[in-house]
Parts: structure tokens; sequence; C-alpha cells
């Protein structure tokens, strides 16, 4: 995902705001990282380029 | 946040996330995404032409929910995708489409975020077409558009993917195919008024051979319909629009 995406991006649980963790960057592109909702404590994976906002599964 | 906690968090909800990102598309990407090379050429051009004329009308930026593996982001301009399939994401992506895994009813994204939403042949087949709505409506700008683009229940192509469907087929089998009329309701109840319909694919299933011009409104002999429409503008919106507009028009009557 391209770092611009996170100025739209809210946590699909609470609406907050998203911080980004890298674990692997280049040519613009973030390949493996996080999305982090520090209210929800919920991690979305970011995967090949891809973030997974799929919504958690409810325990 | 301390890394540790993060990493803790991380660890946990990654577990649990996992369990629940599967779409049926994923086992069905590749042979969906060659239709539009092979039986699906002529259909795909025809329809994406019924769309180009709407197109310069539309506020920007664009979102497509239930993006696919891309095609008609890519042939329409749509820089943002959603979709639950993480392998059409991953073709949408080589598309050169800002593309995401997530499903349309999730707040994904801050109020008034968008231009314009499409939704092109996805209604038929998310879990709840009116939250959908609803949640393109939250997302969308005040002037902001949904474009749908439809197989109509009532339709010769709807009756003939509904046969399918019946038959247990291997896509269809996922859809519900909904008519003018149900579509038309579910819009005003999500809060949009409709603009404008644009219908094409006369032609019926297994007899498409030639281009076709598509014709402005609602007609069920219709394969493919699409619906434009805009945010319902709250009462005092609008009189707050028609006063600035009265001011504005003052000022200038007056020469100020």
């Amino acid at each position: 995902m391209k770092r611009s995406l996170l100025e739209i991006l809210a946590c699909p649980v609470c609406k907050g705001k998203l911080e980004l963790n890298v674990e692997a960057e280049g040519g613009g592109e973030i390949f493996v990282g996080t999305l982090y909702c520090d209210r929800c404590d919920i991690s979305y994976p970011i995967t090949d380029t891809v973030p997974n906002l799929m919504p958690p599964e409810s325990d | 946040m301390s890394s540790t906690k993060y990493l803790a968090g991380a660890a946990r909800k990654r577990a649990r996330l996992n369990s629940v990102d599967f779409s049926p598309f994923d086992d069905l990407a590749s042979e969906y995404d060659a239709w539009f090379d092979k039986d699906g050429s002529l259909i795909f051009f025809i329809e994406v032409q019924a769309f180009k004329a709407l197109l310069p009308a539309l506020p920007r930026p664009w979102l497509e929910i239930g993006v696919g593996s891309g095609r008609f982001a890519q042939a329409l301009g749509i820089e943002t995708g959603i979709d639950p399939s993480i392998k059409l994401v991953k073709m949408a992506r080589r598309r050169g489409i800002n593309a995401f895994q997530g499903r349309g009813e999730q707040e994904l994204f801050d109020e008034g975020t968008f231009g314009t939403v499409f939704l092109i042949v996805t209604l038929c087949f998310v879990d709840s077409p009116l939250d959908v709505l609803k949640e393109a409506n939250r997302i969308l700008a005040p002037s902001g558009k949904i474009v749908l683009g439809l197989v109509l229940k009532e339709s010769p192509w709807g009756q003939f993917y509904q046969q399918k469907k019946d038959e247990g087929h291997r896509f269809y089998k996922f859809a519900t195919f909904y008519s003018y009329d149900e579509v038309v309701r579910l819009i005003a109840q999500a809060g949009f008024v409709t603009e404008k319909i644009i219908s094409t694919l006369f032609q019926r299933p297994g007899e498409v051979q030639n281009m076709e011009e598509p014709r402005e409104g609602y007609f069920p002999d219709a394969g493919f319909t699409i619906i434009a429409a805009g945010k319902k503008v709250s009462a005092i919106e609008s009189m707050t629009k028609d006063y600035r507009q009265d001011n504005n028009h003052d000022c200038s009557d007056n020469g100020t």
C-alpha cells in the first residue's frame, strides 16, 4: 500500500485513526507491515502490499 | 504505544483476523478474471461504453466497492477499490488500482472521503445491500454520487443468471438479484436521489455479437442497467445552500 492511503483509512471497528507499522518498504509501496488501532488493540496486516481490513472475528 | 504491547496485540489479533478473511471468490479468481478476455470481452466492452457518458460529471476521488480484479476500475479510471477476495485484490493492484481487502458494509473510511462510489455488479453479491449503500452515503462528500451497475432480476440476463444460481453455479449461487423497483427503494432508503438511468446489453444471453449504443432510461429488457444517484440534501443543508446562493446573487446584482 502507499502511505497516502493511511490518510483516508479508519479503523473498521471504532472509526479511529490507524497507526502504520512498516516491516518492509520500497518503491513507494509498503510490502509488509500492520495498521494498528490503539483504541481497539487490533492489528490489521499488510502482506504483499495489500492491507487486510476484513472484520475481526467476534469473540 | 510500546512495541511490546503492539507485538503482543498484533500476534493475538492477527490470529483472529485470519479466520474470517476468506472469500468464496478466492477459489474462482482466475476463472472470473479470464471471462473478461474470453466469453465476456464484448459484453464487458458494451458495459464500459455505457458508463463513459456519465464519467465527466462525477466528482473525484472515486472508490469502487467490490473492485474484483480491477477490470472496470482500470477501464473507467477508478483510483481506489476494496474487495473481500485477496486474490482478486492482488489482480486489481497489478492493474494499477489502489486496492485492499475489506467489505462494503465496514466503516473503513472517514466521512465525506469520496466524490463518487461505484458498485458494479456488486450489490447482488453483498450480504446486506442497504448497509453497503448507507455506508457509501456516509463516506461520500455532500455533493457525492453513487453509480450502480446492475443485472436486474426481471431482465433476460437476470433470469439467465437466476437459473444458473438455481442449478448451483459456482459463481451465481452466491448472488441475489434485485428488481428495478427493489433497487430504487434501497437507494432511497440509503439517502440517495436517483438522477440518471442508462440501459444497455439488449442482446440476449448467448446472442451477443455486436457493439451496442446505450439508451437513457430504464428498460426491462436491458441486460445491464446503470443507476447514478446523488446524496439527498437535508432541509437545513438545502436552506443554507439557498441562502448562500441568494446572497451571492444579491452581491453580483449590486455590483459589490
